[in-house]
């Protein structure tokens, strides 16, 4: 049967009316179900009896509205001790997930700030590591700079004193690279030696100094490379400075063959 | 009425709500129209005022149950109502049937069908039944009858209720819904 044909049938009618058997009350709901229009046309049905039996309207005896009030008050009161208990169920269900979601929030949030400082921690860490070592050149950097500019200073110191001679020792044919200053003061006998440029000896060697006195190279000590400004044997009459390569320890003379630098007054 | 129980939804909403203070409202709104179709179903005034009684408490009990995708809130009342006086004068026609132990139990259509036709609306509306749709209308909706027992009652096929039934709603349907503004 079509929708249309089950509405006209009547039997919708019956069905609101309560008139039919229960087996056709489940076809109907079964129909109700199934098509919209069916359904519909039951509202209809129930609208226009509810319009219908409404029109018979009476006023109850006014006495009877406390009466039914009170009845209700008391059935509600009887539902109070289940209905809150219900709800507060119902509440610490609600309250329980909530609580579970948001200590299930709080773990997150906590576990992303923990990797979150973990890795600014690291960061941190190779920062300063990378800090640290930058540091540590620095200040090595800053020794040998700061040993420049005594040795600099001292130079100056020295140099400044109008009894200072200064002799720069020339490299020879042999060590055209090599280049020396010795500083002399005639008046105090003092010498002092700064090396600029000479080889780096071999481990049985040794660079002499030698201070030329009247013709005679005399020994003015023995030194080894990278010592800044050296404080030599004094001397206080020279005609020229000499440094040659000798073995470790010194020559009473001096190897011209190792002869490296020379310079005169 | 209190101002927040304007319309049918607020009110269905406090039923829900089981906001009790919502009982008395629907009690001023509708304890008229549910009285009324009790009373016509049973007669008897003592009767139907317990009957409304009943029908309250159902309306309060079910409120929270209350649907209404399933139809109006005045509907539902109206039907709490009536199927409460009908289940009334069924559950009164079966121990009658058991005492007496007779096939009929009801009383003459003749005195049963006795419209109290003191409402000027009511008078227009059942003045545009035929005596027969009135006649349906009554065994069946104010008298809870089957249709089969509607069908004996009136010596008529089944068929002929079901259509006797249909035609009278088309026509209340027509003056009721329709013409409502």
């Amino acid at each position: 049967m079509t929708p249309e044909a089950y509405i006209s049938s009547g039997i919708l009618e019956l069905y609101v009316m309560g008139s039919l058997e229960s087996e056709e009350m489940a076809e109907v709901e079964a129909m109700a179900q199934r098509h919209p229009e069916v359904l519909a046309a039951i509202n209809d049905i129930r609208d226009t009896l509810g319009e219908f039996g409404a029109l018979h309207a009476q006023s109850p005896p006014p006495a009877l509205r406390s009466k039914v009030l009170e009845s209700i008050a008391a059935v509600a009161a009887e539902e109070l001790p289940v209905v809150p208990m219900i709800s507060k169920a119902e509440i610490s269900v609600k309250y329980a997930r909530v609580a579970i979601a948001a200590s299930i929030a709080l773990f997150l949030l906590s576990a992303l700030t923990a990797v979150n400082f973990y890795l600014r921690w690291q960061e941190a860490a190779t920062l300063a590591n990378s800090l640290l070592a930058e540091k540590t050149q620095l200040a090595a950097e800053r020794d040998v700079l700061q040993a420049r500019a005594s040795e600099s200073s001292e130079l100056l110191a020295l140099i400044a004193q109008p009894d200072f001679r200064l002799v720069n020792l020339k490299g020879t044919e042999k060590h055209p690279e090599a280049s020396a200053l010795v500083a002399w003061n005639p008046g105090s006998a003092e010498v002092y030696l700064w090396v600029n440029d000479l080889p780096q000896p071999a481990a049985d060697e040794q660079y002499q100094l030698w201070a030329i006195v009247d013709g005679q190279p005399q020994d003015a000590g023995v030194f080894d490379l990278g010592q800044g400004s050296l404080k030599m044997k004094d001397f206080g009459k020279a005609q020229a400075f000499a440094i040659t390569l000798e073995r470790k320890g010194g020559s009473p003379t001096p190897n011209l063959e190792q002869l490296h630098v020379i310079g005169t007054l | 009425m209190p101002p927040g129980f304007v319309d049918e939804s607020a009110l269905v909403l406090a039923l829900q709500q089981r906001k009790e203070e919502v009982m008395a409202t629907l009690y001023d709104r509708y304890a008229a129209a549910m009285y009324g179709v009790i009373k016509k179903v049973v007669t008897d005034e003592a009767i139907a005022e317990d009957l409304l009684q009943e029908a309250f408490v159902k309306v309060w009990k079910a409120g929270a149950q209350y649907d209404a995708s399933k139809g109006r809130l005045f509907t539902w009342l109206i039907n709490v109502a009536r199927n409460t006086a009908i289940d009334y004068l069924r559950s009164k026609r079966h121990k009658e049937s058991i005492q007496t132990d007779e096939l009929d139990v009801y009383s003459p259509v003749t005195e049963r069908v006795t419209t109290a036709v003191d409402h000027i609306g009511l008078k227009d509306v059942l003045a545009t039944l035929k005596p027969e749709q009135q006649e349906v209308l009554d065994l069946l909706y104010f008298n809870g009858l089957t249709q089969e027992q509607a069908a004996e009652e009136l010596g008529i096929p089944l068929g002929t209720v079901k259509t006797r039934a249909r035609t009278a709603i088309q026509v209340l349907r027509k003056i009721l819904i329709d013409k409502k503004p």
